[in-house]
């Protein structure tokens, strides 16, 4: 079981139940992205539970991670972005939280369950659509006709704009997923050979020590990914919201 | 920063005075540290980069081929589609590229005053 690299994604139902017909089981998969809620929302609240003028570590590090995000949505977005704050918080410490706690050895990691990421990205997309035609009306279409070309160059350029228009979300959704996904199974893979060639005798202990290195190396860069993959997300979201607020002077 | 105002009312004007200066003097001495941000947002403008070129790729063939589908013209929908699909590629790519040049361009504008 234990050697079984894929075995970790397996989802497991801890209370099946359905809606409709619908299978809406809590799973394993659910457990870990409420516990990043819980840990996140607790977190925060316990860090701020005493606001102090000189803050005490907790509440520094809160404070940090809320500075962090301001400041990426001002350098993105700008004084726009002010409003969309909460949105781009609350999506990076998610994706932060679930991916830092897959790290734990045996532990869940919804973010390399596909759909995770695609609900995610998809959520972002229609928001941005919404807030672009909000915004802008049908002026949102000029990001499809951009002015300023001859006329006979548009059956190029739209065509263009509208696949990379379309292609956001699942660039969006592939690269948080792939990223953990193969991160994860490539840990899996050399924790598993360290077992495996302890098996074999003294040589294979020798042996054993290059992908033990190999898993410990692969930890820290996998720490590195998890913070990485949500601050991608949470930055194209970001750059996304951008376009949409500012469609209609393209 | 959440400013947490009535923490401590009892300190004098002057005391926060002198402790807003300490924290400038903190983080001016700090500064070049800021730099390293940049680092990682070359990592992930890289991450970007690589996953938009495919999807875009991908998005072109799908869409050609449903037009395919639709209005039974296959394959032309689907050629059609993946070379639509590689140039919103190659789109996308350069202004990723622009968009991380101009940054860090004033970036390093800003380094130098």
């Amino acid at each position: 079981m234990a050697s079984d690299p894929l075995h970790q994604f397996h989802i497991q139902q801890l209370r099946p139940f359905s809606i409709g017909g619908v299978d809406a089981s809590f799973t394993t998969s659910s457990l870990f992205m409420v516990g990043a809620v819980v840990l996140v929302a607790g977190g925060l609240s316990w860090a701020m539970a005493k606001p102090a003028l000189v803050p005490n570590r907790a509440q520094s590090m809160a404070e940090g991670f809320y500075g962090f995000i301001d400041g990426m949505v001002e350098t993105v977005i700008g004084k726009a972005g002010k409003p969309f704050f909460p949105l781009i918080f609350t999506l990076f410490s998610f994706i932060f939280a679930v991916n830092m706690l897959g790290m734990f050895p045996y532990f869940f990691t919804p973010t390399a369950q596909l759909i995770v990421p695609v609900v995610l990205a998809l959520a972002v997309f229609a928001g941005v659509l919404i807030i672009g035609f909000a915004k802008s009306g049908f002026g949102f279409l000029k990001l499809f006709f951009p002015s300023g070309i001859p006329w006979p160059l548009y059956f190029i350029i739209t065509p263009i704009e509208i696949i990379s228009f379309f292609s956001r979300p699942l660039s969006h959704s592939i690269r948080l997923w792939a990223n953990i996904f193969a991160g994860h199974l490539v840990l899996k893979l050399f924790a598993g050979f360290t077992p495996q060639l302890l098996d074999l005798g003294a040589l294979g202990f020798i042996g054993a020590i290059l992908p033990l290195v190999m898993t410990v190396a692969m930890t820290a860069l996998e720490l590195l990914v998890a913070f990485l993959q949500a601050y991608v997300f949470a930055m194209l979201t970001c750059v996304y919201l951008n376009d949409a607020l500012h469609a209609d002077h393209h | 920063m959440p400013e947490s105002e009535g923490g401590t009312p009892k300190s004098p004007d002057s005391t926060l005075a002198r402790m807003g200066k300490d924290i400038e003097a903190a983080q001016a001495k700090l500064a070049p540290k800021a730099s390293q941000e940049k680092d990682y947002s070359g990592i992930a403008v890289g991450y970007r980069m690589s996953a938009e070129f495919v999807a875009a790729i991908a998005v072109g063939a799908v869409l050609g081929y449903g037009i395919d589908w639709l209005v039974h013209t296959s394959p032309f929908g689907l050629v059609l589609g993946l070379g639509f699909g590689f140039a919103a590629g190659i789109v996308t790519l350069l202004r990723s590229a622009r968009r991380w040049n101009e940054r860090t361009a004033a970036a390093a504008r800003a380094d130098k005053e």
